[in-house]
């Protein structure tokens, strides 16, 4: 027994160490008011009363939603129906499934800035092409109601790939006979990917579709990069919301605060996922 | 695999602890050789205290020479097109080193570890820095970051009391933030020690903002300085001669009525220009340095004596709706997510008749590598309303941390970097202007600055008017200041109108300043 402990510990230490000391410390910070460098003092919910009743909290909380719901949601379909092209045989695919693959490889914050330019409205290119094609230009970033689409925009150019690969590879593990024996009863093309290549693809998908949702929650560093959370908080999500609270005001106990939210709010989502998938059948 | 196979490939317990401990071993040998590598090199025993009692009157004493360290250094500026202007900048400072008053080897083996900015001002600074290097045997070694980064890293490397930099680079809105919880060191004390201070490179007289590098008596200090300045900010006027020519106008616009109706009469689609651009985008630092000079102007203020935000007040909604409606009608459209770098590029691509920024900018406007409309470019002092004109006040200072264990040296770069060939040489090339009265006397500065049309005659005037109390220079300023902007940034986006802003500022505001107990 104490061998099989020794093998863990260090992953123990660890997980201690990284994981739950800073959770719980978390915690003990969003029940204080804790300033640097004066000393914390006790509050007790005092914290969560005041951002439950602070309206541009719960706009914060809304606008994280919807970065997550429309982003993850059209990255999963661009993803699928991209692998679908990705799948089948042809000249250089090789080469071009690694330039699909590329907006994946650039950090975050890179991107930001690149699409910043891309989004001005004189000199991007994006309203370029616009004028080209006789469309009017569009305010991206400096207009309220287009912010937070600007930053789903960058975050789905982005991580559309990972989709693209984790549906590639269901595609993969899906078994040819089901598809050939649905191509003999007659079925049209349309019928055979729905009714039975992605019911075989799901559970992949699924697992694709959890990690996707749960790290679009936590966006930071697009958002930040494109536009701060401005014009006003158009796009601030709650991530966004915790930084500043620490780093632009100083106020680690609103931090703390809205970091237990969000964890709380990530920790719902994942278990409707892990219910889904013991339904599903996924171990 | 057969299960023989699967038997041998086990690790045995033996195997497992011979190896898990031989890779420990390795660990901690490792990290402890790597440890004692990287420790700076012992310092030499320094006083209990890095000051003298001042004595009442000045000791003077014999010009030391620096003759048992042979200064060799290589330079290379860091611009090409600049290399001769570096080499005679290392020759008027080898002629002060020459006259120097102190024993510019008293820190020497020490390390100064500084945090600074990416931006360009930084660049002629190190650029001098082998000449620093080798007249006193300390190692400078700085850390650069972006703008909103260095302001985090620097926040929180001084209010945790983490003492990884010695020396830090801020703006001056900080000082009462830093000051009070006593994270930056008082300046004014080793200003006084003849010991440590050469007469010779610095002379606060000759500095012309050091006022707002004070912490203020008003709130609370001591009146003494606690940051050393090497620039001097203010906001101006840009104005483009052909276009307000074009459109029947001569000279800038002197009041906000006059700013508005000129950016109408500019804002010319069919010519391809707008009328005005300034910064929208929130945060102190950005929408919050330029609105409140249309307070002022307006005759509102930010707080009344007890600290109670004045901010729903008719001025300050008058500022709010002026900053709006010029922004919204006559500027580019997404001025609200405009910061610093937007406005240049609006306006050295002759994208707008008029702007109002920092210096910086107007300056820039001269640079070929940046402006398209080179020369096509005046300037006005800024516009003032019925109380009169505010320009904006700022400066990018250096603080030594109380946490250094180096102060000595850290004053010795501070002095060396503001003196008047280091200044000279870093605004001559960064196209700024200098907050040292001897600069502009420099015969090669003013060379400089004389292709600039009418910009040093402006700055002069802007940074003589420009007031400490510009924006509040109280610790919360930063949570106050970001959070006006962020409402300031929704108003110029059109979500709010100027009132609900108002209203908006002035009870999250409250809500900061009652958190921080001014209402007790």
């Amino acid at each position: 027994m104490k061998f099989e402990v020794s093998l863990v510990l260090p992953c123990i230490i660890l997980l201690l160490g990284m994981t739950i000391f800073p959770f719980f410390f978390c915690v003990y910070i969003s029940l204080t008011n804790w300033t640097p460098p004066s000393p914390a003092g006790f509050v007790g919910v005092l914290n969560y009363v005041a951002a439950l009743s602070d309206p541009v909290f719960y706009g914060n909380i809304l606008r994280t939603l919807t970065f997550t719901g429309v982003g993850v949601a059209t990255e999963t379909v661009l993803g699928i129906g991209l692998a679908t092209l990705l799948n089948r045989q042809f000249r250089g695919r090789a080469i071009v499934r690694s330039i699909f693959i590329l907006p994946l490889a650039i950090t975050p914050v890179v991107v930001g800035e690149l699409w910043r330019i891309l989004f001005h409205y004189d000199f991007g290119w994006i309203n370029y092409f616009l004028r080209t094609v006789g469309v009017p230009p569009v305010v991206w970033l400096g207009s309220a109601q287009h912010a937070l689409a600007s930053c789903i925009l960058v975050d789905i150019w982005q991580w559309t790939p990972f989709m693209t690969l984790v549906a590639l590879a269901g595609l993969q593990s899906v078994p040819a006979e089901p598809i050939e024996a649905a191509r003999i009863d007659g079925a049209s093309d349309f019928a055979i990917f729905f009714r039975v290549t992605l019911p075989l693809m799901q559970n992949v998908v699924f697992v694709g579709l959890m990690f996707r949702v749960v790290d679009s929650l936590k966006a930071f560093d697009i958002i930040f990069a494109l536009t701060g959370g401005g014009p006003g908080n158009s796009s601030q999500t709650l991530n966004l919301a915790t930084y500043l609270q620490a780093f632009f005001y100083f106020r680690f106990y609103d931090s703390a605060t809205y970091a237990i939210v969000l964890y709380l709010i990530v920790l719902i989502f994942t278990m409707i996922f892990v219910r889904a998938m013991r339904r599903m059948g996924i171990e | 695999m057969s299960q023989e196979k699967k038997e041998e490939k086990k690790v045995s317990r033996r195997s497992y602890l011979k190896y898990a401990g031989a890779g420990v071993v390795v660990v901690a040998v490792a990290g402890v050789g790597g440890y004692y590598a990287t420790l700076p090199a012992p310092a030499p025993p320094t006083p209990s205290s890095t000051t003298v009692p001042v004595t009442t009157a000045p000791v003077t004493t014999a010009p030391v020479t620096t003759a048992s360290m042979t200064p060799t250094y290589t330079l290379k500026a860091f611009d090409p097109r600049f290399q001769s202007w570096l080499e005679g900048t290392a020759t008027e400072l080898e002629d002060l080193f020459s006259q120097a008053t102190i024993d510019w080897t008293q820190a020497k083996g020490q390390t100064v570890k500084l945090i600074c900015m990416t931006d360009h001002m930084i660049d002629p600074l190190l650029d001098l820095v082998p000449i620093f290097q080798a007249h006193t045997g300390i190692t400078v070694i700085p850390d650069r970051y972006a703008e909103t980064e260095l302001r985090d890293k620097t926040y929180m490397d001084l209010m945790t009391g983490t003492g990884l930099y010695d020396v830090v680079y801020t703006g001056d809105e900080m000082v009462n933030a830093f000051a009070k919880p006593h994270v930056i060191e008082d300046i004014s004390p080793m200003l006084k020690d003849t010991s440590v201070t050469d007469t010779k490179f610095t002379d606060p007289s000759d500095v012309m903002n050091l006022d707002p590098c004070r912490y203020l008596a008003e709130y609370g200090g001591d009146n003494d300085i606690y940051m050393w300045p090497i620039s001097a900010h203010s906001t101006i006027l840009n104005w483009h001669k052909a276009k307000l020519a074009e459109n029947g106008l001569s000279g800038p616009p002197e009041t906000f009525d006059q700013l508005m109706d000129y950016a109408s009469k500019c804002k010319r689609s069919d010519k391809g220009y707008y009328g005005f651009c300034m910064r929208g985008k929130r945060g102190q630092g950005t929408n919050m340095y330029l609105w409140p000079a249309f307070l002022w102007g307006f005759g509102g203020r930010f707080f009344d004596e007890k600290y109670v935000p004045q901010l729903d007040k008719p001025e300050a909604i008058q500022a709010t709706k002026f900053y709006a409606d010029i922004l919204i009608n006559y500027g580019p459209p997404g001025t609200a997510d405009y910061d610093f770098s937007e406005d240049l590029t609006e306006t050295a691509q002759g994208k707008v008749a008029m702007s109002i920024d920092d210096p910086v900018l107007s300056a820039w406007l001269f640079d070929p590598t940046r402006s398209t409309t080179v020369g096509e470019w005046w300037f006005g002092t800024h516009p003032g309303g019925p109380a009169g004109w505010f320009p904006a006040e700022a400066s990018w200072d250096f603080a030594i941390s109380t946490k250094s264990k180096a102060k000595t040296a850290s004053w010795l770069l501070l002095q060396f970097w503001a003196s008047v060939p280091s200044l000279s040489y870093t605004h001559m090339t960064t196209y700024h202007a200098a907050n040292r009265k001897s600069c502009l006397d420099n015969p090669g500065y003013k060379q400089e600055f004389a292709k600039y049309n009418n910009l040093a005659d402006v700055y002069a005037k802007s940074i003589a008017k420009a007031s400490p109390t510009y924006r509040p220079k109280i610790p919360e300023w930063k949570a106050v200041g970001d959070t006006m902007g962020a409402y300031l940034s929704s108003a110029i986006a059109g979500e709010i109108s100027a009132e609900a802003a108002n209203k908006g500022m002035q009870t999250d505001v409250y809500a900061i300043m009652e958190k921080a107990g001014y209402y007790k």
